[in-house]
């Protein structure tokens, strides 16, 4: 057998091996000196450890744990909300963005006064205005609008 | 515990005086603070209390409570009593002899000295297993850590102490050939 490592000779010390292994290291020990002289150290270790123990404690902690178990009994429960799985909350979540979404969308596309066409759609001239392109006056051929050619800036057959 | 489950507090007390000895003493073993050591196992039994209608006796019952014990120990480690607060040497009962009585005194301050001065993962399984007499599968299910890490934690904290207290080693005598836990 190849040398027992420290874990072994702990388990040995503490007679926590089986009869075989615990066999197969006595009979190692009996020729191999540098474990003899490991386990010779860990035992006296082992055993000066003890020294280092703690005495019988004596304390009743009785009126102590009463005290606080009581105390524990009368107050009221407070019912406290247990914490939703994940997938609970991420479907939760995106059911009200989705809601969220819709009120938005239909508060949007319905301006107040707003008069639907039989099959739904927006009259031209109210959308025209609702996007402010009443604004904007239609092209003339020259390329410039022709609010801007009916202002006063506009050339006059009489100037020439 | 099924009485306990119902809010018997009397049966609270019948546990506490059956069990407190042994949860006091392993709680001081791990904290070498006397103070820590009543306010974790209070809170032990607490717990118990507060756990008693969830309790299944899938593991003994001491098992249960000393694992509540050393979870509290180890969220408390700050408060454990550091190595240098144990050097002065502490009231002692057994030997009659005053020559006895101070050896034997300065032994125990400096074998308690030499374990608190241990990082806390060692110094708390050489606790379970050295004086508590816990084996290292029983460590490691107390601790939740795995028998592996439990065993590379005693090896290098044997090792260390190894060093320590290799000065209060005995002047006479050939070790022990047989094992024992004392």
């Amino acid at each position: 057998m190849s040398c027992p490592n420290d874990a072994d000779l702990i388990r040995l010390l503490a007679g926590e091996l089986d009869d075989g292994p615990s066999q197969n290291i006595r009979r190692h020990l009996t020729h191999c000196r540098a474990c003899a002289a490991t386990l010779a150290e860990l035992q006296i270790t082992w055993q000066v450890l003890a020294a280092g123990d703690e005495e019988e404690v004596t304390s009743d902690l009785w009126p102590a744990v009463r005290l606080a178990a009581e105390r524990e009994a009368m107050r009221p429960t407070v019912w406290v909300p247990r914490t939703p799985p994940a997938l609970l909350r991420a479907a939760a979540s995106i059911a009200v963005a989705l809601g969220l979404g819709w009120l938005a969308g239909s508060w949007v596309g319905q301006p107040a006064g707003r008069v639907s066409q039989p099959n739904g759609t927006v009259p031209e001239e109210e959308l025209i205005e609702a996007l402010g392109l009443d604004e904007l006056a239609a092209l003339s051929a020259t390329g410039l609008p022709e609010t801007w050619l009916s202002t006063d800036q506009q050339p006059t057959e009489d100037a020439g | 515990m099924s009485a306990l489950a119902a809010g018997d507090v009397a049966a609270l007390g019948r546990l506490v005086e059956r069990h407190q000895g042994r949860t006091l003493r392993l709680a001081r073993r791990i904290t070498a603070n006397p103070d820590v050591a009543e306010d974790v196992a209070q809170e032990a039994f607490l717990r118990v209390y507060r756990a008693a209608d969830r309790y299944r006796p899938s593991a003994r019952f001491t098992t249960w409570l000393h694992r509540i014990v050393v979870n509290l120990c180890w969220d408390h480690r700050r408060r454990w009593r550091p190595a240098g607060e144990l050097t002065a040497a502490e009231p002692e009962t057994s030997p009659t002899d005053p020559a006895a009585r101070l050896a034997d005194s300065e032994m125990r301050a400096a074998v308690r000295q030499a374990v608190a001065a241990l990082p806390p993962r060692q110094r708390l399984a050489v606790v379970l297993h050295r004086l508590d007499g816990r084996t290292m599968r029983e460590v490691a299910d107390l601790t939740g850590w795995t028998e592996s890490a439990v065993e590379s934690c005693l090896v290098r904290a044997y090792r260390q102490l190894r060093r320590d207290l290799a000065h209060l080693a005995p002047k006479t005598g050939a070790p022990a050939s047989q094992e024992s836990r004392r």
